[in-house]
């Protein structure tokens, strides 16, 4: 088994990092989040977020990836034995996300060549539904070509990108792609905030709200989001984390990382609400009327308000939807690194046989789903439930597995931290992990059990919900168990301590 | 915009972007240790 790679320098990590936290939820879901619950006054709760739940675990996964120098299974293995399950949950959620993240990066991709001549015409809606994704009613598995061809593209690009391994393919392609993202999505906001109507945007934007400030949905709102969008506590970090050297400044680094997310979801809101500001002027509503989030704003909302400003709207079309797919394919890379990681640590294999076995596997599932008439059926139930049962339930358990189970290792954890890191750590991080992170998380997860149990899940009949909803998440419980029963290569039982040899 | 619209997004973007450049600021001023003082034990 060949030796495991680094990043070349602090800035590929930190850059790649930034890349796998600034997704399409920065773009698409933070202003509309912010925006249901408080406006301005939603930042309070937003930067208590960041900083007791965010920010520590952060920190967490950081040092549990560098420290053990593996992929969540593995890293959590020579962590504490009993935790590899936890970590094989977590790839395989992130194998999930990674198989229906390709189909929403294709319509972005799809899309940002449809703004070069605002194909979708009168009705974005109509268009979206019935000619470029052929909705079907119920499941249809009748294969639309286009969509295919372009699953086929995307999947190619993320190979291609996966096959040059952590320096000539995740960190060159951050390299290129974070200063693209920036260049394009900063164009973009500069144009919009000079269209009529965005003060009123920016206005709905920040105007605080202060009396949502004693709803505990807020809180809640604010814990869920900053979690989601720092692409914390389901493995990325870890992962990342794990190709760093011994000498790595984790919490250095992950300030800036986590900051520079959180600017971004700024610059997302003020270029987003100015546009639904521009929209609600130009169509004589109020912005509460036209305001929208996640697939809805980007490929029915967008393509409306487009089509009201003539030849400016494709500058401004091409821009945004070239962002998402720009946004997108670096989280992807970093999505299915998880996976490719985790399986070449366990088992041994090589780089490019755990990229062609694992991304090919995956892509053909993607490939088979996806490209169906019932695309966005498969993609609005797999998320839905991959996120808020998946995700949260790793994340859930690989805090209170360190933190509630097994306490003592939480001090070597923040003794390894403070030794090489700049901000150092204490009390107060070990305070957050043990209470307010999991109490959280643990809250958002049962309101969310709840929720399904009582109510369903978006109006779908109980076969698509069991099969593509429950029976992910038992496909997840039942193959973390099978994955970590599997026969290991040897390297996945022992640590040497970072180029140290010292077994731990 | 109405003044407390702009007055809550200059102290967002203080805060944030403000976070975003003292924390590289910081960094850059702490480049990784050497490695041969990182701790044996770690």
């Amino acid at each position: 088994m060949a030796g495991r790679e680094n990043w070349s320098a602090r800035s590929g990590f930190i850059m790649a990092a930034i890349g796998s936290a600034v997704g399409l939820g920065n773009i698409w879901r933070f202003p509309y989040v912010s925006y249901e619950n408080g406006g301005g006054a939603f930042f309070i709760p937003y930067l208590v977020a960041l900083a007791t739940a965010g920010f520590p675990l952060l920190f967490l996964d950081y040092v549990a990836g560098q420290k053990y120098h593996g992929a969540p299974p593995t890293a959590y293995r020579r962590m504490i034995k009993s935790q590899e399950v936890v970590g094989w949950w977590q790839v395989l959620v992130c194998s999930v996300i990674g198989i229906y993240y390709a189909a929403v990066l294709t319509w972005a991709g799809q899309y940002t060549l449809y703004a070069f001549g605002q194909s979708w015409g009168a009705d974005p809606e109509a268009f979206f539904f019935s000619h470029y994704l052929q909705n079907g009613t119920g499941l249809d598995f009748g294969i639309v070509p286009s969509l295919m061809i372009g699953l086929f593209i995307v999947w190619a690009i993320v190979l291609f990108i996966m096959y040059g391994g952590i320096q000539k393919g995740v960190e060159l392609c951050n390299k290129i792609f974070i200063p693209l993202l920036l260049v394009m999505f900063g164009i973009m906001v500069f144009k919009a905030v000079q269209l009529d109507g965005a003060s009123q945007g920016l206005n709905a934007f920040f105007t605080p709200n202060w009396e949502k400030m004693a709803d505990p949905k807020v809180w809640l709102a604010a814990y869920g989001h900053v979690f989601f969008s720092m692409s914390i506590g389901f493995g990325i970090m870890v992962t990342y984390a794990s190709y760093l050297k011994k000498n790595a400044n984790l919490t250095g680094s992950g300030l800036v990382v986590g900051f520079a997310n959180s600017s971004f979801e700024i610059l997302a809101g003020i270029g987003i609400f100015s546009v639904l500001g521009f929209m609600a002027a130009a169509t004589g509503k109020p912005v509460s009327e036209v305001v929208s989030g996640g697939i809805g704003l980007a490929f029915i909302a967008f393509p409306k308000i487009i089509s009201t400003m003539g030849d400016a709207g494709t500058i401004i079309g091409v821009l945004f939807f070239g962002s998402l797919f720009v946004a997108g394919l670096t989280s992807m890379a970093s999505i299915l690194q998880v996976p490719i990681s985790a399986f070449e640590d366990k088992f041994g294999w090589s780089h490019k046989k755990s990229v062609t076995i694992v991304g090919g596997v995956s892509a053909v599932i993607s490939l088979i789903l996806f490209s169906t008439k019932s695309a966005i059926t498969f993609v609005d139930v797999i998320d839905h439930f991959a996120n808020n049962i998946g995700v949260v339930t790793g994340a859930i358990l690989s805090i209170i597995w360190v933190t509630w189970f097994n306490r003592p290792v939480m001090n070597k954890l923040m003794s390894h931290i403070n030794a090489i890191s700049s901000v150092k750590v204490g009390q107060g991080w070990l305070f957050m992990l043990t209470i307010i992170t999991p109490l959280s998380l643990i809250v958002a997860l049962l309101l969310s059990v709840k929720s399904l149990l009582t109510e369903g899940y978006g109006g779908y009949d109980l076969v698509t919900q069991l099969v593509f909803g429950w029976g992910v998440v038992a496909v997840f419980a039942l193959g973390a168990f099978i994955l970590t029963k599997a026969p290991a290569h040897a390297s996945h039982h022992e640590h040497k301590s970072l180029d140290k040899g010292e077994n731990v | 915009m109405n003044g407390t619209a702009l007055m809550i997004m200059l102290i967002a973007l203080v805060a944030i972007w403000g976070g975003l450049i003292l924390s590289i600021i910081h960094l850059v001023k702490h480049p990784d240790i050497d490695m041969d003082k990182v701790p044996s034990d770690h």
